[in-house]
C-alpha cells in the first residue's frame, strides 16, 4: 500500500476520501497519525449534516460513534434535576464523543447543534477495526483520545466554575 | 424389545426380509455364472486347442463371454441392492432412535454433551449402514461361494483339492487375533472421536466467551491432547490393518506355489492334463475371493458392532413416563392442583426443595416468590413434571401426575421458561408449534384460526414487530398483486405524511435526481431488472448491454470500475477477506485476488482496451454496482454522473417504453390500467417487463413493503422505522391491510434459533405460543422478565383478567408490585415455604413478603 494514491487522485478530481483525510489530518484528535490509518479512518467514517436543534447526541442512548465537527457550532448540555444545563459551546474545528470510540456506556450528556453542522462520523466498530490491523499504533490513538476527553472535563469545569464562581451559587472550600 | 437393548442384528433380521431373500437368489444364480468359464476354460484348452476344432472354440469362448457378463451383471445388482436394504434399515434405526432420544428425561441432556448425540445420531449411525445392507447375505454368499469352488476343484483333482486347504487354518487363527486388537484400537478411536467432536461443539457454541478471554491456546490444548491420542491410535490401527493385509497376502502366494509344485509334477507324469491344471489355478484364485470377503465382512461387522454398542450405551435411559395410555384419548383436566410434603433433591444429598405443601383450585392464579435461589424455578419444573419429585405427591384433578401419560400432561399444562427456545423457521412456525404438535399427534383436530393467532399476538404485544416483519418482507408477485392499488395508496399518504420528516434518512426516486443511494446501474434505468435483481445478471440482458454501448457509458464505466479496482487494492489489499472494511468498495472481498491479477494485465499506462471482454465486463460489473453514497473507495466524476443523467431519459423512453411524464407524475387512478398494460406485455414478450421503471404507480416486485411504500432508498433505517411505524399501524388499518401484513409477518424468517429476534421478541413469541395451546394449567417461570415494564404490565393485565376462573395460573413472579393480582402467594425460601396466604393477608401480617417488598429493615 502506498500512501500517494490519495495524492494521485486529486489530480483527476478531489475525492471525498481525499477531503476527509485532509479534515481528519487537521483534527485534535488524528492530527499527525501516520497517513496510512489516517486514510483507512478516513475511508470508514461517514457524512451526516444536522440542522439547527437536531442531537447530535442524545443522553441516556448507546454511545457508539464520535463526531468529528467541520463547520458550524454545537453546545453540550446535560439534565440535571428537570434543567438543561449547557456546559460548553464547540465551534468548528472540534469534535465530540470520543470516549465512544473506546468503550460501550450510555451517553451521560447531549450534544445540540447550533448551526448547520456538518460533521463526519466513525463509529466503534470501525475505529476498533483500525486499531485491530494497525495494532502499533493502537496505544498512542488511544492515549488521545483520553488525552482529549481530559482536556474537555477540564475545560467544561472551568467554563461551569467560571459562570458559577461570581454569582455565589457556589463558594470556594477556603471559606467555608 | 427396549430399543437400547436390541442387538445390531435385530434391524436387520425384522426388517425387509422379502428384499434380502432376493438379494440372496440373485447372488446363489450368480454362483453358477461364476464356476461356469472355470470349466469353459478347461474344455478350450483339453478339447477345443488340443483336438484343434475351430468351432468348438468359437462355442466355447462364446460361453465364457456370456457366463463372465452375466456373472458381472448379476454382481452390479446385487451390490446395489445391498446398498438400498442398508440405506432402508438406516432409516427406521435412525427414526427410532430420534424418537427415543426425544423422550429421554432431561438429566439426560444436562449430562451429556451435544455434540456426543449429534455424531452419534449422524456420522456413526451412517457407518453402520454400510454394514447393514450385506449383512446377512454376504457370509452365506461367502460360504457357499468357498464350497462350490472347492467342490469345484475336488471334482478337478481330489488330492490338488485337499492340498490347497492346508494354509488355510493358518490363516483362521492369525487374521481373528489381529483384527482383536484392531477392535480394541478402534473402540478407543470412536471415543476419542466424539470427544473431539464435543470439544469442538463446545467451543463453537461458547465462542463468546472464547474470543471475549482470548482464551485460543486454551482451547486448543483441550483438543491438542485428543488430537495427539488420535493419532497415536490411527497408525496404531493402521500397522494393525497392514499387517492384516500383509499376512492375507502372503497365504495367497503360498497357494500357487504348492500348486506349481505339485500340479506340475502330476502334469508332466500324465496325471493331470494342462487345462485342468489351467482351470485349476483359476479356481485356486477364485476361492481366495470369498475368504477375502468374509475377512472384510468380519472387520467391517466388529466396527459396526463397536460403533452401535457405544451409541445404545450412550441413550440407554428409559423414557420416564409412557406415552399415550392405551387406547385412550388424553384426559382433559380442569385444573386443580394439590402438592403435598414435595422435597426435590440432586445427587441424593443437596435438597433443593422441602416439604413443599399447597392447594390450588382451577382457574385459581398462584404466585411463587422469594429471593433468587430458593427454588422457585425448581418448584415450577417439578409442578411441569420437567423434573421429578424425589418425595411427597403431585396431582392435577386427584390424579398422581406419575400415572399421567407424556400426552396427558402434554396436553394439560403449558409451560414458559425465563430463557425461551426459539426453533429456526418462520414466526408462524413457532406460533403454532405446540398445536401443531399436538395436531400431529391427533390430540386435537384444528389449528389456531388467524384471528385467534392475531388475538393472542395482540395480547402479547407483538403487533409493531408483526406489523415491522411484514413491511420488511419482499413477497411474491402473486401474493402481491391484489393488495399493490391499497400500497400505492399508502404510498400517497406516507409522501404527504411524513415525506419532510424523513426526507433526511430516505432518498425518494426522482427521476430528474441522481440517485446517491442507488448504484450506478439503478440510476441509468431509473428502476430495478427482474424479480431478483442482481448487477451480474442485467450485464446479460442485450438490451441493456446494447444502450451501454450506444451511450458511449460503457467506456466511461469500466474506467470508473478501474479506478475502484485500484483504490481498492491500493487501500485494503493488505486486508484481505474482511468484509468490514470492504462495506465501502463494490468490489467484495473475496474478489480482490481475481482483481489484482486483473490489473497485472494492464500496462501502466492504464490501457484497459487490450484485455479480453471478460475481463473489461468484470470491470465495467464494478463501475455498474458502485453507490456513491454508500461506497467511499472513490467518487463519482460530475461529468460521468451528468452522462448518466441524459443516458436516464433515453434508456426509459427507448428501452423500457415509459412516458416519463405519466411516471413522475402518474396518480394511483391511472394504476389499474398500468397493471393491465403490465400483464399483457408479459403476453407478449418479456422485452418490457423485465425493467420496472421507479413510477409513482408501479409496485416495485423486487423490492420489500417498506421500500415500496417509502418509494426511496432508506439511508438511516431507525429513523424511518421509528416513523414509519407510527403511520404505517394506522394507514394500514384504514385500507384494511393490517391483517394482510401481519400474515405476511407470520412468514418472516426468524433465523438460526431466532436470531433475527430481539430477546423481548423470543419471549413475547413463546408466551404466546403457549396461551395458543389453550391448556388447563400454565406454568410461568420468570416469563415476563426481559421484558419492558409496559409490556409485563400488559400481558399481566391480560392473565389476570382474561384467564381468571378459565386457567389456572402457577407464576414465578420477578416484579413484586404485580402479585397483588394473584389469588394465592406462596412466598420461599432455601426450597421452603416460608409464608403462604392472599396478598392482602400477607402485607398485614408484615412477614417476609412486607420485607421483600418495603426492603429489609435495618
Amino acid at each position: 500500500m502506498n500512501s500517494s494514491t490519495v495524492v494521485e487522485n486529486e489530480n483527476h478530481h478531489a475525492t471525498r476520501l481525499t477531503r476527509d483525510f485532509e479534515r481528519l489530518r487537521h483534527s485534535p484528535l488524528f492530527s499527525g497519525l501516520h497517513l496510512d490509518v489516517l486514510k483507512l479512518i478516513a475511508y470508514l467514517s461517514r457524512h451526516r449534516t444536522f440542522q439547527p436543534g437536531d442531537l447530535l447526541i442524545e443522553s441516556g442512548k448507546k454511545a457508539d460513534k464520535a463526531f468529528i465537527l467541520d463547520g458550524g457550532s454545537v453546545e453540550v448540555m446535560v439534565t440535571r434535576r428537570g434543567e438543561q444545563v449547557r456546559l460548553q459551546r464547540l465551534e468548528n474545528e472540534g469534535c465530540v464523543g470520543e470516549l465512544a470510540l473506546l468503550a460501550q456506556f450510555d451517553w451521560f450528556f447531549s450534544v445540540k447543534a447550533l448551526s448547520v453542522v456538518d460533521a463526519l462520523v466513525i463509529d466503534r466498530n470501525a475505529f476498533q477495526k483500525v486499531l485491530e490491523k494497525y495494532p502499533a499504533h493502537k496505544d498512542g490513538l488511544i492515549e488521545r483520545v483520553i488525552q482529549l476527553s481530559v482536556g474537555r472535563q477540564v475545560d467544561q469545569t472551568s467554563s461551569m466554575l467560571d459562570r458559577m464562581l461570581p454569582t455565589g451559587t457556589i463558594q470556594s472550600t477556603a471559606l467555608s | 424389545m427396549r430399543l437400547t437393548e436390541r442387538p445390531l442384528f435385530y434391524w436387520i433380521k425384522k426388517r425387509y426380509r422379502a428384499l434380502q431373500v432376493v438379494l440372496l437368489v440373485i447372488i446363489v444364480i450368480s454362483l453358477f455364472f461364476r464356476v461356469y468359464p472355470l470349466e469353459m476354460q478347461r474344455k478350450i484348452i483339453n478339447i477345443a486347442i488340443n483336438l484343434k476344432m475351430i468351432d468348438k472354440l468359437y462355442l466355447y469362448c462364446g460361453l465364457y463371454l456370456g457366463a463372465v457378463l452375466m456373472a458381472g451383471i448379476m454382481k452390479y445388482a446385487s451390490n446395489t441392492l445391498q446398498a438400498i436394504i442398508g440405506q432402508k434399515i438406516l432409516i427406521g434405526m435412525r427414526r427410532d432412535l430420534y424418537q427415543h432420544i426425544l423422550k429421554l428425561p432431561l438429566t439426560f441432556f444436562h449430562k451429556t454433551q451435544t455434540g456426543m448425540i449429534t455424531s452419534a445420531m449422524t456420522a456413526e449411525l451412517n457407518a453402520i449402514a454400510t454394514f447393514l445392507g450385506g449383512a446377512l447375505a454376504i457370509p452365506i454368499t461367502s460360504v457357499l461361494t468357498f464350497l462350490v469352488f472347492l467342490g469345484f476343484m475336488i471334482y478337478l483333482n481330489p488330492l490338488l483339492g485337499l492340498l490347497s486347504m492346508i494354509i488355510y487354518p493358518f490363516e483362521f487363527t492369525v487374521i481373528p487375533l489381529l483384527q482383536r486388537w484392531y477392535n480394541r484400537y478402534n473402540q478407543k478411536r470412536v471415543m476419542v472421536t466424539r470427544r473431539m467432536a464435543s470439544v469442538v461443539n463446545e467451543a463453537a457454541e461458547g465462542i463468546h466467551e472464547v474470543q471475549g478471554n482470548g482464551s485460543f491456546l486454551l482451547e486448543q490444548l483441550k483438543l491438542d491432547r485428543l488430537i495427539y491420542r488420535l493419532y497415536d491410535l490411527v497408525v496404531r490401527l493402521d500397522i494393525l490393518k497392514y499387517g492384516i493385509k500383509f499376512s492375507n497376502n502372503l497365504f495367497q502366494s503360498i497357494g500357487p506355489f504348492l500348486l506349481f509344485l505339485v500340479g506340475g509334477y502330476m502334469a508332466i507324469n500324465g496325471e493331470f492334463t494342462i487345462g485342468a491344471l489351467v482351470a485349476f489355478l483359476s479356481a485356486y484364485e477364485k476361492v481366495y475371493d470369498p475368504w477375502k470377503e468374509v475377512i472384510l465382512y468380519y472387520q467391517s461387522y466388529q466396527d459396526a458392532q463397536v460403533r452401535y454398542k457405544q451409541i445404545m450405551e450412550l441413550f440407554d435411559h428409559q423414557p420416564q413416563f409412557l406415552l399415550e395410555a392405551p387406547g385412550s384419548a388424553p384426559r382433559s383436566f380442569k385444573g386443580s392442583i394439590e402438592a403435598k410434603n414435595i422435597g426435590y433433591r440432586i445427587n441424593q444429598s443437596i435438597q433443593l426443595l422441602d416439604d413443599i405443601s399447597f392447594r390450588l383450585e382451577a382457574g385459581k392464579h398462584l404466585a411463587l416468590v422469594g429471593f433468587s435461589g430458593s427454588g422457585k424455578s425448581t418448584l415450577g419444573h417439578v409442578l411441569s413434571r420437567l423434573y421429578q419429585q424425589s418425595s411427597g405427591t403431585l396431582s392435577i384433578d386427584g390424579q398422581m401426575i406419575e400415572t399421567l401419560s407424556q400426552m396427558d400432561v402434554v396436553t394439560g399444562i403449558s409451560t414458559v421458561a425465563q430463557q425461551s427456545f426459539i426453533f429456526t423457521g418462520t414466526v408462524r412456525d413457532n406460533l403454532l408449534y405446540s398445536t401443531n404438535a399436538l395436531h400431529l399427534a391427533d390430540v386435537t383436530h384444528e389449528l389456531p384460526s388467524r384471528q385467534e393467532i392475531f388475538e393472542i399476538i395482540t395480547e402479547v404485544g407483538l403487533v409493531p414487530d408483526l406489523i415491522r416483519w411484514g413491511l420488511r418482507s419482499t413477497i411474491s408477485p402473486q401474493r402481491a398483486r391484489p393488495m399493490i392499488s391499497s400500497f400505492l395508496k399508502m404510498r400517497e399518504i406516507v409522501r404527504q405524511k411524513m415525506g419532510s420528516d424523513i426526507s433526511e434518512a430516505v432518498e425518494f426516486y426522482d427521476v430528474n435526481r441522481f440517485l446517491r443511494y442507488s448504484p450506478v446501474a439503478v440510476n441509468i434505468m431509473f428502476g430495478t431488472y427482474g424479480i431478483a435483481y442482481t448487477t451480474k445478471k442485467l450485464l446479460t440482458n442485450e438490451t441493456f448491454r446494447t444502450f451501454l454501448n450506444d451511450t458511449a457509458l460503457e467506456e466511461s464505466l469500466i474506467e470508473l470500475g478501474l479506478e475502484i479496482a485500484v483504490a481498492t487494492i491500493n487501500l485494503l489489499g493488505d486486508f484481505n477477506g474482511d468484509d468490514f472494511l470492504f462495506q465501502g468498495s463494490p468490489m467484495k472481498p473475496g474478489q480482490l485476488k481475481d482483481y489484482v491479477k486483473l490489473l497485472e494485465q494492464i500496462d501502466a499506462g492504464g490501457n484497459w482496451k487490450t484485455l479480453n471482454k471478460n475481463s473489461r465486463d468484470r470491470l465495467l460489473l464494478l463501475g455498474l454496482k458502485f453507490t456513491p453514497g454508500i461506497h467511499k473507495i472513490t467518487s463519482l466524476p460530475r461529468s460521468l454522473e451528468a452522462a448518466i443523467m441524459e443516458a436516464r431519459p433515453q434508456f426509459l423512453e427507448q428501452v423500457a417504453k415509459i412516458d416519463i411524464e405519466s411516471c413522475s407524475n402518474g396518480t394511483t387512478g391511472a394504476l389499474q390500467t398500468e397493471i393491465a398494460t403490465v400483464d399483457q406485455a408479459k403476453k407478449a414478450g418479456p422485452a418490457k417487463t423485465e425493467f420496472t421503471p421507479f413510477c409513482i404507480n408501479h409496485y416495485l416486485y423486487s423490492r420489500n413493503l417498506e421500500d415500496n411504500i417509502i418509494f426511496g432508498t432508506v439511508i438511516d433505517r431507525d429513523l424511518v422505522r421509528e416513523k414509519l411505524s407510527a403511520v404505517a399501524a394506522e394507514e394500514l388499518k384504514r385500507y384494511d391491510l393490517l391483517d394482510y401484513i401481519m400474515d405476511i409477518g407470520l412468514d418472516f424468517h426468524v433465523g438460526s434459533k431466532g436470531d433475527n429476534l430481539s430477546g423481548g421478541q423470543k419471549q413475547k413469541l413463546a408466551l404466546a405460543r403457549a396461551l395458543l395451546k389453550k391448556s388447563p394449567v400454565l406454568i410461568l417461570d420468570e416469563a415476563t422478565a426481559s421484558l419492558d415494564n409496559n409490556s409485563q404490565t400488559r400481558i399481566q393485565r391480560y392473565i389476570s383478567t382474561k384467564l381468571r376462573g378459565k386457567t389456572t395460573v402457577i407464576a414465578v413472579v420477578h416484579r413484586l408490585d404485580m402479585i397483588s393480582e394473584y389469588d394465592h402467594i406462596l412466598v420461599m425460601k432455601e426450597g421452603k415455604i416460608v409464608e403462604s396466604g392472599s396478598y392482602d393477608d400477607l402485607i398485614a401480617k408484615k412477614g417476609t413478603l412486607y420485607e421483600l417488598i418495603n426492603g429489609r429493615r435495618e
